[in-house]
């Protein structure tokens, strides 16, 4: 018999974290289409908020039920709930500018969506060549970079929100929808950190 | 912990806030996280992994220190009547406590865990749209103040912390239970 050195299961493993990829990134970029274009496609980003769960809750049963996982159990967890993470806070990223009905988006707002763009199709491609973990350092490298550039939008953001608005409502609902938005880079940053983690532990 | 959510949601229903109770709760939930840590570093052999011990400890503190946050807001911005939304968020919030106690006793043998867990995570959906529909009210209400604004979006925003982190448990209670099957 001839042993494998990954098992089927453990290649089932790599296969759903390329899809969860591809989920990140397809929502990053619907969020950052709904900001260009000022509406919202909230209904497609609960869409895609739920095949996120779908996938991660398969990776779940599926630790659960493989006796040697190619990856350490906690950590594919980790990293599937902070994929998870992304997907989620892009989602309510998208709920809140349904619910505060806002109609005008920012041009800070836009230039911080076509980073997560940018920052969605990193992650993905990271996911995508996982197994091995070598050609992930560049991916990792330029999810830092999209996130400071980020950091840099929303705070010059912030400081302009509270020189020229007068309107309490504006100021709360904005402030909001910046800090979510920069909430979801971070996030991108944390999945970066945690495939960081992986690749040092399975060096 | 379960303790705490009980008395933030009875402050939040008979509008006033219990926060000397809820301080004093949170001391004794400190000392209690603390004597986990001393024991984790004493025990040789835990039943379940240390550092998922200290994770778990710590994040039950963390339902309690929100809690005690949200009561503190509460007297902290003079707030005399409390919305719907906040009492029934409350509620939401008294249930996943005496869900988590549920699922606390249940760490010796995880039997019965999963069904328990599953109503946290369902909780978590429910006060979800709580926030959603009392984030829709406060901005409808143009006369609003813009203080009163700030200081509600503040208290659900917090009220939401604290049950996202009773899923958090809920979620390290999970990954205890798979590691141990």
């Amino acid at each position: 018999m001839k042993l494998s050195l990954i098992p089927q299961g453990g290649r089932r493993f790599y296969d759903l974290f390329r899809k969860q990829g591809e989920l990140v990134s397809e929502t990053l970029a619907e969020l950052t289409k709904s900001l260009l274009e000022g509406k919202s496609r909230h209904a497609r980003l609960r869409d895609l908020e739920h095949q996120c769960d779908e996938v991660t809750h398969q990776i779940h049963n599926l630790v659960n039920s493989t006796f040697v996982t190619p990856i350490e159990q906690e950590d594919i967890l980790l990293l599937a709930s902070s994929l998870d993470d992304i997907v989620d806070l892009a989602e309510e990223t998208g709920d809140k500018i349904d619910l505060y009905q806002i109609h005008l988006i920012s041009d800070a707002a836009k230039a911080m969506g076509e980073l997560l763009t940018k920052a969605g199709g990193e992650v993905a491609a990271a996911l995508d060549r996982l197994e091995g973990f070598a050609e992930l350092k560049p991916h990792r490298l330029e999810i830092h970079r999209l996130e400071n550039e980020g950091d840099r939008i929303t705070r010059e953001a912030i400081g302009e929100l509270f020189a020229k608005v007068n309107d309490a409502a504006e100021l709360v609902k904005w402030k909001d929808i910046y800090d979510l938005l920069e909430a979801t880079m971070d996030a991108c940053e944390q999945a970066a950190n945690v495939m960081e983690t992986i690749s040092i532990n399975n060096a | 912990m379960s303790e705490t959510l009980t008395e933030l949601s009875k402050s939040l229903l008979e509008g006033r806030s219990r926060h000397p109770r809820l301080r004093d709760l949170e001391h004794e939930c400190d000392d209690v996280t603390h004597e986990i840590y001393n024991l984790t570093n004493r025990t040789f052999s835990a039943p379940i992994e240390p550092e998922d011990i200290l994770l778990l400890a710590h994040a039950l503190d963390e339902v309690v220190d929100f809690a005690e946050e949200v009561a503190d807001k509460i007297d902290l911005y003079g707030i005399g009547e409390i919305t719907d939304s906040a009492k029934d968020f409350g509620e939401c919030l008294a249930k996943a406590g005496i869900e988590l106690a549920k699922a606390l006793g249940m760490l010796h043998d995880f039997n019965g865990l999963d069904p328990v867990l599953q109503n946290v995570h369902r909780l978590e959906n429910e006060g979800d749209q709580i926030t959603r529909l009392a984030l829709q009210r406060l901005f409808e209400a143009n006369h609003q103040k813009p203080a009163d604004l700030i200081k509600w979006k503040d208290i659900y925003g917090l009220l939401e912390s604290t049950l996202d982190e009773c899923e958090s448990v809920a979620e390290i209670m999970e990954t205890i239970s798979i590691k141990n099957a």
